[in-house]
């Protein structure tokens, strides 16, 4: 109970591999698309569960992790200091490039527009002197170029392809 | 339904991540120029996405917005740092090599020099070095050693009334944060008294810097560039500049730059007209002329911008586009406020 009197209303998630989250109502409304489910059904039940068919558990957590301590910093005025960027930084330090993965897909899905910019910076920075190779076995894509092809490509823009680190 | 999403989740895996195509757009948008380049060869989804010209453009923006401007602790001066480069200018020697930042503190007299490493927040004072010009700080990737290399005077001759420039280095561990070293100089190149060094560049491991050395004969200073290789700390062959008379005003509003993985020298070729050269050949000290900027012609011009002379219009760095269609310099005006101008582009072919 808040000193409102008022309950604290949680949400309930209810994750891909079948998980149920328990999550404080602001962080929940950090989730654009859990914020329009309630728009959209603003009758419902107090213990609804909210299904995220495309979130599985441990991506969630992290979410739900990373989302609480960025409500906390608006609410303490923190906001764009540095402390958010130490949070930040060492947040995505213990995280692999699968687990990265896996976040951006989920708040992608779940329409996190702060997160989402968050780490797609992070990524960008572990590309920058990636090779080609490298990238398109983070990104799981396949080459469509014929040799050809990409050897005039490569061959255009040579300065590019020098410095890169190895892989 | 159970089955199906199963199912869907099997043929994820196997095919490995699918990210979205508006996801990938935005992570694009946020890496730099030369890896676009490269990431064009990823595949023809990706080729097609970066050669768009609305994409440069949003990329561009996007690389502005990264410049960063980093308050010292007092808060009583701003730097601006570009994410790889440095913002020369008389007040700022901040550089940003990975997470650690060169800076100085704006005592009248012993301007000391600090690193701040922006990731554990901590500051590094170094040790005090006099008579001190241009500064730069590097990365050795070889022996993974940052080094701060500057330039300070040095007087000698009977009466210590002559003066000439040496090169001092340091070199900073950052696994041995805490230890002090200290200075070392380094020779002169043979048989030149260096007079001035402005405007260092660092470049795929060496450092070019624009040196004038006085010359005895004639009484007319001779400027050109001295490159540095920095895992060696060796000097290399000087490199000519562009034209040859060369008015010894000093190097007020000339710099060195980068494009397309190039030295670049940007400096006023008149009153009205200010020229960007990249150096096609360092042996030969073969430049290509890549664009005049006329004052007349000038889109944009600021209107205090009266003429290319003086320090009103001080280069610092070239930002360009994936695409070769878009380039933008950023120039710091007199008051020190920073401007972009947008180079309209002839597509010129220097490879």
């Amino acid at each position: 109970m808040s000193k409102l009197g008022q309950a604290k209303r949680i949400i309930f998630l209810k994750t891909a591999d079948g998980q149920l989250f328990e999550v404080d109502e602001p962080v929940a409304m950090e989730f654009e698309i859990v914020k329009s489910f309630f728009d959209e059904n603003e009758d419902a039940a107090d213990d609804t569960v909210v299904p995220l068919p495309n979130v599985s558990a441990e991506p969630l957590a992290g979410i739900i992790e990373f989302c609480k301590a960025h409500v906390e910093f608006r609410a303490n005025g923190a906001a764009g200091k540095d402390e958010v960027k130490k949070f930040n930084a060492e947040y995505i330090k213990e995280k692999s490039n699968e687990q990265l993965k896996e976040l951006i897909l989920a708040a992608n899905y779940l329409n996190i527009k702060e997160m989402l910019d968050f780490l797609t910076e992070t990524i960008a920075n572990r590309l920058k002197n990636k090779s080609v190779e490298y990238v398109r076995a983070f990104f799981g894509i396949e080459n469509d170029f014929t040799p050809q092809e990409e050897e005039a490509v490569r061959k255009e823009y040579e300065w590019a392809f020098e410095g890169v680190d190895e892989d | 339904m159970e089955e199906k999403m199963k199912n869907l989740k099997i043929l994820e895996t196997r095919q490995g991540f699918h990210f979205p195509h508006d996801v990938v757009h935005d992570i694009l948008s946020k890496v730099s120029a030369k890896s676009l380049i490269r990431f064009k060869c990823v595949c023809k989804l990706w080729f097609t996405t970066i050669s768009e010209s609305t994409f440069e453009e949003i990329h561009l923006q996007q690389q502005m917005s990264k410049i960063m401007i980093i308050n010292h602790v007092d808060n009583s001066k701003t730097y601006c740092v570009e994410e790889e480069g440095i913002i020369p200018g008389k007040h700022v020697v901040g550089l940003k090599s990975n997470n650690l930042l060169l800076y100085e503190d704006s005592l009248l007299n012993c301007k000391r020099l600090y690193v701040y490493d922006t990731f554990t927040q901590r500051h590094k004072l170094l040790p005090c070095i006099t008579f001190r010009h241009g500064c730069s700080f590097v990365y050795d990737a070889s022996t993974q050693i940052y080094k701060v290399v500057v330039f300070r005077d040095e007087f000698y001759g009977s009466t210590s009334n002559t003066r000439r420039l040496t090169c001092c280095i340091y070199s900073l561990d950052y696994e041995r944060w805490l230890e002090d070293e200290e200075w070392r100089q380094l020779k002169a190149p043979v048989s030149q008294i260096l007079v001035s060094c402005t405007s260092p560049k660092f470049l795929k491991g060496i450092l070019y810097w624009l040196s004038r050395r006085s010359a005895v004969t004639n009484g007319l200073d001779v400027a050109f560039i001295q490159p540095l290789e920095i895992a060696t700390e060796k000097y290399q062959e000087i490199i000519k500049l562009p034209y040859l008379n060369y008015s010894l005003h000093g190097f007020n509003n000339i710099n060195l730059s980068e494009i397309k993985g190039l030295l670049c020298l940007m400096n006023p070729a008149s009153v009205f007209e200010f020229d960007i050269w990249v150096l096609k050949d360092s042996i030969r000290s073969l430049w290509i002329k890549l664009h005049t900027i006329s004052l007349v012609t000038m889109v944009d011009r600021p209107s205090w911008l009266g003429n290319f002379h003086g320090e009103e219009f001080s280069p610092c760095l070239v930002l360009e586009g994936c695409n070769n269609k878009l380039t933008y310099i950023l120039f710091q005006s007199y008051g020190r406020e920073l401007h972009w101008h947008k180079i309209d582009h002839r597509r010129i072919d220097i490879a």
